[in-house]
């Protein structure tokens, strides 16, 4: 028991390591990147805040939901519009991206809330579409399937003339999202995120503890619309031009398929989820055009090898090789124990 | 409190390894994408020979992407100065999906006017450099930022789709790289004071500009004084139908009604019923790809052809389509920037050489990629292949003249977009059995801004 305990220790001052390297090579990266894989990065960076909004939806609280474009696109015209008829900045301007897909999520909540399972998958389904074909037809106001280009990128004032506009713009989105994900990890680790795992797992039980899961579940719902559609905001910046490709189910349909590649219910699964994809997007599709049946392969291969998702790699190794190795070989055992041991410090830990 | 809930986590995540991997991937992919960046610099440009050029229609164009170029029989990369390196020319098209055929044939025809030139103009070979963006608006800034960044090409040609091009627009102006769009007819890349840049260059046409001179060739010389619009519900359906409507309107006629359908529509009844019951002369329609196959095939089934006459926007009737559709569409009278069967020695053999190479019929897509390929020749032979020179080069875009398949070709001075020669076209039968738009008559001198 003690020497569990001293695990736990080692094992989280470990992850505190691996967590500061990363965070530290993300804050190095435009000094060893050219601007192309920066940019690549970059769309990495915000793709994994759309992402674990939508875990929090999937992964936590086991809604599936295929329409989280919605914010996703709702964030981005908020922006786009008002950058480009408002001139507004970029600070207030993300700020009514955020309560733009929170007053969508308010309102929409009630109805599609009434659902779980699959009907809850088609009526965001239908939401998304909705919204996709206002988006389409009111042309003078959002140009249509033609998008709105001109998008300004925002820029950090004391940055700018130091580094070059990418290099700036990738702080920018480097700064909200780690706000943003930093929120996020306090919602999870609270007794609310513990909730939300409760209604995935038995909703009845939760109630019959006297959660009120109903609510719970239109808060998650809400805080998911507004950390989605931060993330389409930043998006359209990005890309300085935002069109209903945004607002698609396609793009819902991606997300989905990256928050289980990566694992649903991790924290981080998602994030490793999003960089698979968009580096087969970006990489594969250079030499050639069936990257999708790349990415298809990819996925059926984790699905079937990997049911939890791509973070639970290490672990599967681990279980593997713990299993070809005989238990009753002493001379190993000493080590296998200490895998173990810290594999199961490492579930307590969750 | 937080382990309390332990039994309900079955997830379990290994933070540490949870990095660790994710760490791994994306330094090794970007890693993976600045070596890519480097090796393509090797000098396999000048392997466009026609028979590369031929292969080069199977779905991949692997003859001409960076990674092929970096194989290891191209040698090592040259550090020659710049009258001996390749221009690089990114192009972008819809190669993959619904819009498969329009950025393949446009590619074509880039690919088969620098084979007639040996891959050579101002004494510089060319590199195209062929990125797919399958349609997707995102998909073709990224690689637009791509091309620009990571292969640094000198010159971008091509793009689509009207939404792709108004998302790569700010992206390829702010990088300053010139621009010879390839397809796109988003109007306001030329037409609007706000959205045209000295670097955007048109060889193909604004929406509307082959359609607003149709308005009075209908009410004048074909006669109609009552005409139904109907297009594809989509931002260009509505460009075109709209620049039609108004000059129809301006010569006196009168629009009875306008249908527009949603796209990938398989059954036109709904719409073709709403259009029979009124009373009109003719019917204006805009379609495309498999679309315009079953919007043609639908009409003529209805009944309706033996009511009103169909006449439309060329694309309705494109090459790539007209044999599939067959007798439905025989007789459509339509106006477009292009037709095979244009009666010039230059088309003959633009025409003939496509055959040959690609098999196939040329049509305005791989007219226009054979345009834009000619375009840049042209500009870099003015410059004596300094490209580098940006303003310089940028002068020689915009003085580009010479005899093309259709006639003279040069850019409007001001709008940059195509003068071009608007074809009145009939389909019928020809003697070898298939169809074609015969031009019956022609509309010269047509920019961007007269509508």
């Amino acid at each position: 028991m003690h020497r569990k305990g001293l695990d736990v220790r080692s094992a989280r001052s470990s992850r505190l390591l691996l967590l500061a390297v990363a965070v530290i090579a993300l804050l190095v990266a435009p000094a060893v990147l050219p601007d192309y894989p920066l940019s690549v990065l970059t769309e990495i960076v915000i793709f994994s805040l759309f992402v674990m909004s939508l875990n929090l939806l999937v992964g936590y609280t086991g809604l599936p939901s295929l329409g989280h474009s919605a914010f996703f696109g709702t964030g981005g015209y908020a922006v786009a519009l008002l950058a480009i008829r408002a001139h507004l900045s970029a600070i207030p301007a993300l700020i009514v991206a955020v309560l733009a897909g929170i007053a969508l999520a308010l309102i929409t909540g009630p109805f599609v809330l009434r659902t779980s399972g699959a009907y809850f998958l088609i009526l965001t389904l239908s939401l998304t579409q909705v919204l996709f074909g206002i988006v389409w037809l009111w042309r003078g106001m959002t140009g249509g399937d033609d998008g709105l280009p001109g998008v300004p990128r925002p820029q950090l004032p004391f940055l700018s003339g130091v580094v070059g506009s990418w290099t700036n713009f990738y702080y920018v989105v480097l700064l909200v999202v780690a706000i943003a994900v930093a929120t996020l990890w306090w919602v999870v680790r609270s007794s609310f995120g513990l909730t939300l795992v409760g209604i995935r797992e038995n909703e009845r039980i939760v109630e019959g503890l006297g959660y009120p899961t109903w609510w719970t579940k239109y808060i998650v719902y809400i805080l998911a619309g507004g950390y989605g559609a931060l993330a389409g905001g930043l998006f359209a910046y990005f890309k300085g031009y935002v069109g209903p490709g945004q607002l698609s189910w396609l793009t819902a349909g991606e997300a989905l398929v990256m928050v289980i590649l990566g694992g649903a219910g991790t924290f981080w699964g998602p994030v490793l989820g999003a960089t698979v994809v968009l580096l087969l997007r970006y990489e594969v599709s250079s030499f050639t055009q069936r990257w999708e049946t790349i990415l298809g392969l990819v996925f059926i291969l984790a699905v079937l090898f990997l049911p939890e998702g791509l973070a639970r790699l290490p672990d599967r190794i681990r279980d593997i090789r713990a299993k070809g190795r005989p238990a009753a070989a002493p001379a190993e055992q000493p080590a296998a124990e200490a895998v173990g041991s810290t594999a199961i410090a490492e579930r307590s830990e969750q | 409190m937080q382990h309390e809930s332990q039994p309900l986590m079955n997830h379990r995540l290994s933070r540490r390894s949870m990095l660790l991997g994710l760490g791994t991937t994306v330094l090794g992919g970007l890693l993976a994408a600045c070596g890519g960046g480097e090796s393509e610099e090797t000098p396999a440009a000048a392997a466009e020979t026609p028979t590369q050029a031929a292969a080069a229609q199977t779905p991949t164009t692997a003859a001409a992407s960076p990674t092929a170029a970096a194989s290891p029989t191209a040698g090592t990369p040259s550090a020659s100065s710049s009258s001996g390196e390749p221009v690089r020319v990114g192009v972008i098209g819809t190669i993959s999906g619904v819009y498969s055929t329009l950025g393949q044939n446009m590619v074509d025809g880039m690919k088969l006017y620098l084979s007639e030139i040996q891959n050579q103009a101002g004494g510089r070979p060319i590199e195209l450099i062929v990125e797919d963006s399958a349609g997707d608006p995102d998909q073709a800034l990224a690689k637009a930022r791509q091309l620009v960044e990571r292969d640094q090409v000198h010159l971008i040609a091509g793009v689509t789709l009207s939404n792709e091009a108004a998302a790569v627009r700010d992206y390829i102006v702010e990088a300053q790289v010139p621009w010879i769009i390839g397809n796109a007819g988003l109007p306001g890349l030329t037409r609007d004071p706000n959205m045209r840049s000295p670097y955007i260059f048109r060889v193909s046409f604004a929406n509307g500009q082959y359609e607003a001179p149709f308005g009075d060739y209908a009410y004048n010389t074909l006669g109609y004084k009552r005409v139904v619009v109907t297009a594809l519900d989509y931002s260009a359906g509505h460009d075109k139908a709209g620049a039609f409507s108004q000059r129809f309107q301006q010569a006196g006629g009168e629009i009875v009604g306008e249908v527009y359908a949603p796209m990938d529509t398989q059954d036109y009844g709904p719409y073709l019923q709403r259009i029979q019951q009124m009373d009109a002369d003719a019917v204006w329609a805009f379609y495309s790809g498999g679309d315009a196959v079953r919007f043609v095939l639908q009409y003529t089934e209805f009944g309706l052809k033996d009511q009103f006459p169909l006449i439309g926007a060329g694309d309705t009737v494109d090459e790539n389509i007209l044999n599939q559709q067959g007798d439905a569409a025989l007789d459509v009278v339509s106006t477009l920037h292009y037709s095979p069967l244009y009666d010039s020695p230059e088309n003959k053999a633009f025409v003939e050489a496509f055959q040959s190479t690609y098999n196939a019929q040329a049509n305005q897509f791989a007219y226009q990629g054979y345009l834009a390929a000619r375009v840049i020749a042209e500009a870099l032979n003015a410059t004596d292949g300094n490209v580098e020179d940006k303003q310089a080069f940028l002068e020689a875009l915009k003085g580009v003249h010479f005899t093309g398949p259709t006639g003279e070709f040069r850019f409007h001075p001001e709008s940059q977009g195509p003068v071009i020669t608007v074809l009145v076209r009939r389909v019928e039968k020809l003697p070898d059995g298939s169809y074609g738009n015969v031009v019956i008559d022609a509309i010269g001198n047509v920019d961007d801004l007269s509508f």
